[in-house]
């Protein structure tokens, strides 16, 4: 018989099924079941109190999105818009702005690069608290910023014209440092002979950018809006922390929240809401990842 | 269903943070399970954070613990904020992990007929399936009224709870008496005498009004006039019935958010918020009490209910400061002060330490353990023995408290009506002056979503 690290040729023959099992038993019971639960609470009334009766209606929650819940559902479509574009933008714009600044390997660069990524790391809560406190109209330092530079003042949070920003520009400070890495990943693997080249041609910093670094950072831009998006169209995290959905700021993802963990939760609208949230980051997120990948294939 | 009666309790930001972050992330799913070994059991205990009764009931916990040798306790809590303790309660019934936990007392009006073809929800749904230990024929009842804790925690013949506590929330308001003598003003008692003293102390240059914006603390003014109006001078035993009229005369159609009753309501409350603070949209619950207190020159009202009083009393304690119901109607004996049953101690029919969870309510609720905890918690007190205790800005209240009534709730709901759904009312957050909708048309608006909600 013959010996090895893995057992006899008998057993040898078991570590495949093994592996493939141990993953595929933690698929099913943590990826497959919830979601399937969750395709199933939406076809029912249940509150999601323990012990209280779970009701099969259909699509009575699917109907009641579209009769007495259509104004909750359209505000949260458009605060979720507003919130991907918004966010998808500005962190594209500011990464990138940080990417090309800090993309040289020279003494401190590394420290600022640091700096930048930190927010990433600290908790969603922590920041959105500090923000909240540095935004409070009557004891935060905004406000008093703003009066004097301006001579006027804001409710900030508490104003539904500018909250939505707000949290987009904390949700940019935060994550925009990872843009940026993403982006100077990509800008070093542009050869250095095509800015060579162009410069021999008579080509200025502005013709380079945008004949040069930006097409060959469409790898880069294609991850970095792909991700971004996606992220923000699930967000409720920081909305939670920030305005709890108040003052305009109910996304999708705050709306399921709020449906299925508030005061009085109702598991099945908020299930129904965690569909509606999965159908529509699907389909923005695969038109966006179709676009992109166009782009690339066409640059 | 929505529950904009339920005003959010105090939290500091800390408690806040850490909590909101276990909501935030989920790991509120990984709360305290029961256990037990043989040298030692262990009963978990669950209540919101209010920074004061949390300490308290530490304190009792750990004399609990050292008159029963080999039990501890482990108490699990969460602020109200960020949805931290509803995440906390859902895990903990899930898992089966909690022996005594802390709910919001309730009133009878949260139990619609199976007629009505509303679903109960929250405590109520778990009353109602069994799930509550019924705590009627304890003996530790005895010490409390028995008409507070049957409207409180009463459904059918039993009792599922203990109320241990009972604050003014919706109507009320704190006042800095040194501004209001100041200026020559007493305590209002009218609306228009209220309006009077808003006008005067703005003509003086002050900004008459603060209130939480932020998490929609203006629903107090709101909820109290409305409710003042509706109790008129009936007495407070009379709430029950007066409140379920109210509910089916919504359901029959006979009354909705637009009546006549919520016009006026809205009229008045409109009146009070030309006073607020022009930014208050922007303040948050949690730094409110904190701000208030520490400007004593300006702000003399402050909405909020009788649960922040021992916070502004610890944050400036020169402040000289009372506590009174916004006099939201023009006969002074209609304002009374909106009661409502706060904390409520109950024991899951699930929990593996019955026994020794009922053995702690006695213990908790004996009268020395009692009277600590309202004068911590500046709670009035539900025990017939024990006396509200009179601290330094309770003084309208030794006097005016028990003329108050037990606050409403929301007319019946369907439960699938999400949140920021109008049919529970106007959302005050859109509406003037902290959005740019009229009262009166968000009334309207809420009519039309009441009638379409409870639609069969």
């Amino acid at each position: 018989m013959s010996t090895s690290p893995f057992g006899t040729r008998r057993t040898r023959r078991w570590i495949p099924w093994l592996s493939i099992l141990v993953p595929s038993v933690g698929w099913l019971t943590f990826g497959l079941y919830p979601s399937l639960a969750t395709v199933y609470y939406s076809l029912t009334e249940y509150s999601g109190v323990p012990g209280t009766p779970m009701n099969y209606c259909g699509l009575c929650n699917y109907r009641n999105l579209f009769t007495s819940n259509y104004s909750q559902v359209s505000d949260a479509v458009v605060a979720t818009l507003k919130y991907t574009a918004g966010v998808t933008v500005l962190q594209i714009g500011v990464g990138l702005g940080l990417a090309l600044l800090l993309q040289r390997r020279r003494f401190g660069y590394g420290l600022y690069r640091a700096l930048i990524f930190m927010p990433q790391i600290f908790s969603v809560t922590i920041v959105g608290v500090l923000f909240s406190l540095l935004l409070d109209p009557s004891s935060g330092p905004a406000e008093q910023i703003l009066h004097s530079l301006t001579g006027g003042s804001s409710a900030f949070l508490g104003d539904a014209s500018v909250s939505i920003w707000l949290i987009v520009l904390v949700n940019v400070w935060m994550f925009s440092g990872y843009t940026m890495l993403v982006y100077i990943a990509g800008l070093r693997r542009i050869p250095l002979e095509l800015y060579e080249a162009a410069s021999l041609d008579g080509c200025g910093p502005i013709r380079r950018f945008t004949k040069i670094t930006w097409p060959m950072l469409a790898p880069a831009t294609t991850v970095n809006v792909f991700l971004t998006a996606i992220g923000s169209l699930g967000e409720y995290a920081l909305i939670l922390v920030m305005t709890q959905g108040q003052y305009k700021t109910q996304t999708i993802g705050m709306f399921m929240f709020n449906s299925a963990f508030g005061v009085n939760p109702d598991l099945g609208l908020g299930s129904t809401l965690a569909m509606v949230q999965f159908v529509f980051t699907a389909a923005i997120g695969g038109v966006l990842l179709w676009r992109l990948r166009r782009r690339e294939v066409a640059l | 269903m929505a529950d904009r009666n339920r005003t959010i309790r105090p939290s500091r930001v800390l408690a806040a943070t850490a909590a909101a972050a276990l909501a935030a992330t989920g790991l509120t799913a990984c709360g305290g399970g029961s256990g037990s070994s043989s040298s030692s059991t262990t009963l978990v205990v669950a209540e919101w954070t209010n920074a004061a009764a949390v300490q308290e009931t530490q304190a009792i916990d750990a004399a609990f613990e050292k008159a029963n040798p080999g039990v501890k306790i482990k108490l699990e809590t969460a602020p109200t904020t960020a949805g931290a303790w509803p995440a906390l309660q859902s895990s903990l019934e899930a898992s089966k992990g909690v022996d005594v936990l802390a709910q919001f007392a309730q009133s009878p009006e949260k139990y619609a007929p199976a007629g009505s073809g509303v679903t109960v929800g929250g405590t109520p749904a778990l009353i109602s399936s069994g799930q509550l230990l019924d705590l009627s024929k304890q003996s530790f009842m005895s010490r409390f009224d028995s008409t507070t804790q049957k409207f409180a925690m009463g459904y059918k013949d039993g009792i599922y709870g203990v109320t241990m506590a009972e604050y003014v929330n919706n109507s009320g308001m704190f006042y800095k008496k040194d501004l209001l003598a100041k200026y020559g003003l007493s305590v209002p008692t009218t609306f228009d005498e209220f309006i009077s003293d808003l006008k005067t102390l703005k003509s003086k240059g002050l900004t008459p009004l603060y209130v939480a914006g932020k998490d929609g603390i203006q629903n107090i003014v709101w909820m109290g006039i409305y409710n003042q109006l509706m109790m008129q001078d009936k007495p407070a035993s009379e709430a029950t019935s007066v409140f379920m009229a109210k509910d089916n005369a919504f359901l029959n159609g006979t009354q909705n958010w637009n009546s006549a009753l919520y016009q006026d309501a809205a009229n008045r409350y409109e009146q009070i918020m030309q006073y607020i603070e022009p930014n208050a949209g922007g303040v948050s619950f949690a730094s409110a009490p904190g701000t208030w207190s520490a400007k004593t020159d300006d702000y003399p009202f402050f909405v909020d209910g009788s649960f922040d009083g021992n916070t502004i009393a610890a944050d400036n304690p020169a402040l000289n400061f009372g506590m009174m119901a916004i006099p939201g109607t023009d006969n002074a004996a209609w304002n009374r002060a909106d009661l409502a049953p706060d904390l409520a101690w109950t024991v899951p029919t699930w929990s593996k330490h019955q026994d020794l969870a009922l053995k702690y309510l006695d213990f908790f609720t004996q009268q020395t353990n009692y009277e600590a905890w309202v004068k911590a918690t500046g709670s009035l007190s539900t025990q017939t023995a024990v006396p509200t205790p009179t601290l330094k800005w309770t003084d309208w209240l030794q006097t005016n408290a028990s003329k108050g009534f037990p606050g409403t709730t929301l007319p019946w709901l369907p439960a699938n009506v999400g949140t920021g759904n109008p049919a529970g009312g106007p959302t005050l957050t859109e509406t003037k002056p902290f959005g740019s909708k009229d009262l009166l048309a968000a009334l309207d608006d809420s009519a039309k979503a009441y009638t379409a909600a409870v639609k069969k």
